[in-house]
């Protein structure tokens, strides 16, 4: 007796193979979804800094001390007196008119009226001579200041520098820099080791773009790296184009205290 | 990006294994939204066919039309077993279109057809168990991920000698994140293995009915006392 055995009807599964894929790119469209919509809470917006440039706008050489030294000392092309400054004239004793004689007669109208109009006149020419005095005096002593001020400064200190004996009204465009990476940098300000250092060099265009940022030096704490690299992508927002319409570059470097120039 | 980045090994390490139970979660989702989807079409176009048709032959020679419902596997199987039990030599019987049920006729069919449904549960089913384990275990995970990243950020915070918000907040941020990410994962997987096993228990029923349907047909027609 024979028996013949019949192998049932079992179905194929499918592998998850093309599934393992597409959900793969699923999860990468997320990914970059999520970071394009800005849904991390780290880009919130931050209230920005308004800077009012006056006097410390950025120039290439700037003039000696701070800029506030520009307020005594305005542009060069004044020019000095050549003439020692002159003692203030002597005062005119004015003649005060004859003490009138008592008469019963009136005087004619016509005599008083011509009286009256010669002292007027005689004021205003008092008044105009004190005040072209008082006007000498101010620009002589002026121009002594100025002189004093300029002899001082090109002593010793080098051009562009406190104390230097630059032209210009203004301040040192890396110090500029500084200030503006300074602000920012505070507000991303983060790091997890014990003395995090981060060493940046900026290039910045003639238009006052940044156009590289190359990390010099590194602790290696890349929480504070990044707060670094957060601060300057804020920061350049503000940058205005170099003094002299060339590039600039300029190394900075970033410690939990602040940020120095290198 | 930067708490991908600023993390330690351990953190990391919970994140790949997070992200890797998000991946395959997903993938077996979508694997079974096709599957379910058509083995539920195609089970109901199948059991229209059935009561149209009416003829075992006729239906057999087109069962091909339906390769995803497990209802038509079920049909497949029970007539194999039909037609393999009318076979001369196995069954003794004087009419060769009748079957005799003194020798377990019908029961056979009906482990044939029983069998047949515990092998599509079990085609339905698989994958299924890595989303339970995704939706039980993920967030603990993503917990574990959690408590070591405090402790490091803790550790970092003594080492820095700050306790500004600039030193414990990315610590504390990072550590937190493996947390979200295992929530991410274990949600979509609970939610799916829940849908699927609502899914699979109402195929189970019609593979029930439909085995209850096809032995009282093959009693009425085909067996004799």
């Amino acid at each position: 007796m024979t028996h013949r055995i019949y192998t049932p009807n079992v179905r194929p599964t499918n592998g998850l193979g093309g599934m393992l894929a597409l959900s793969l790119v699923c999860h990468v469209v997320l990914f970059f979804m999520a970071g394009r919509l800005e849904l991390y809470p780290g880009d919130l917006p931050v209230a920005q800094p308004i800077y009012v440039e006056l006097l410390n706008l950025p120039v290439e050489a700037p003039q000696a001390g701070s800029p506030s030294g520009s307020t005594t000392g305005v542009p060069s092309p004044v020019k000095a007196p050549s003439t020692a400054p002159l003692p203030p004239p002597a005062r005119r004793e004015m003649k005060l008119p004859a003490a009138r004689k008592a008469s019963n007669k009136p005087a004619p109208l016509p005599q008083k009226a011509a009286r009256q109009e010669s002292a007027r006149e005689y004021e205003a020419r008092l008044e105009a001579l004190e005040q072209r005095d008082d006007a000498r005096r101010q620009e002589v002593a002026l121009a002594d200041i100025r002189k004093r001020i300029a002899s001082r400064s090109r002593e010793n200190a080098p051009a562009g520098m406190p104390g230097g004996s630059g032209s210009q009204a203004g301040s040192d465009y890396a110090a500029y820099i500084q200030s503006r990476l300074k602000d920012t940098f505070q507000q991303t300000i983060a790091w997890q080791s014990k003395k995090p250092l981060v060493v940046v060099r900026l290039q910045i265009d003639a238009r006052g773009g940044l156009i590289s940022y190359k990390v010099e030096k590194s602790s290696g704490d890349v929480v504070f790296e990044e707060a670094v690299y957060r601060a300057v992508q804020l920061a350049k927002k503000n940058f205005v184009p170099p003094p002299g319409g060339k590039e600039f570059g300029y190394g900075f470097v970033f410690k939990p205290e602040g940020v120095d120039k290198k | 990006m930067i708490f991908f980045t600023g993390t330690g090994l351990v953190v990391k390490l919970v994140l790949i294994i997070l992200i890797y139970f998000s991946v395959v979660s997903w993938a077996i989702i979508f694997y079974k939204l096709l599957q379910v989807y058509r083995a539920n079409r195609e089970s109901e176009r199948f059991l229209e066919f059935f009561w149209k048709t009416k003829r075992f032959d006729t239906i057999s020679t087109q069962i091909d039309r339906f390769p995803n419902a497990p209802l038509s596997l079920m049909f497949n199987e029970g007539y194999t077993e039909l037609k393999k039990l009318m076979e001369p030599g196995e069954q003794q019987t004087a009419d060769p279109s009748v079957i005799s049920t003194d020798i377990g006729g019908i029961d056979n069919i009906s482990r044939a057809l029983r069998r047949a449904t515990t092998s599509e549960i079990t085609r339905l089913e698989k994958y299924t168990t890595f989303l339970a384990t995704t939706g039980s275990t993920a967030p603990f995970i993503g917990l574990f991920g959690t408590v070591w990243g405090i402790m490091t950020a803790f550790k970092g915070i003594g080492e820095s000698g700050s306790a500004s918000l600039a030193v414990v907040a990315p610590g504390i941020a990072e550590a937190l994140i493996a947390t979200a990410i295992g929530l991410v994962a274990a949600i979509p997987a609970v939610m799916g293995y829940n849908h699927f096993q609502q899914k699979i228990k109402v195929v189970i029923a019609q593979m029930d009915n439909f085995s209850t349907e096809f032995l009282n047909i093959v009693q009425r027609s085909f067996a004799r006392k």
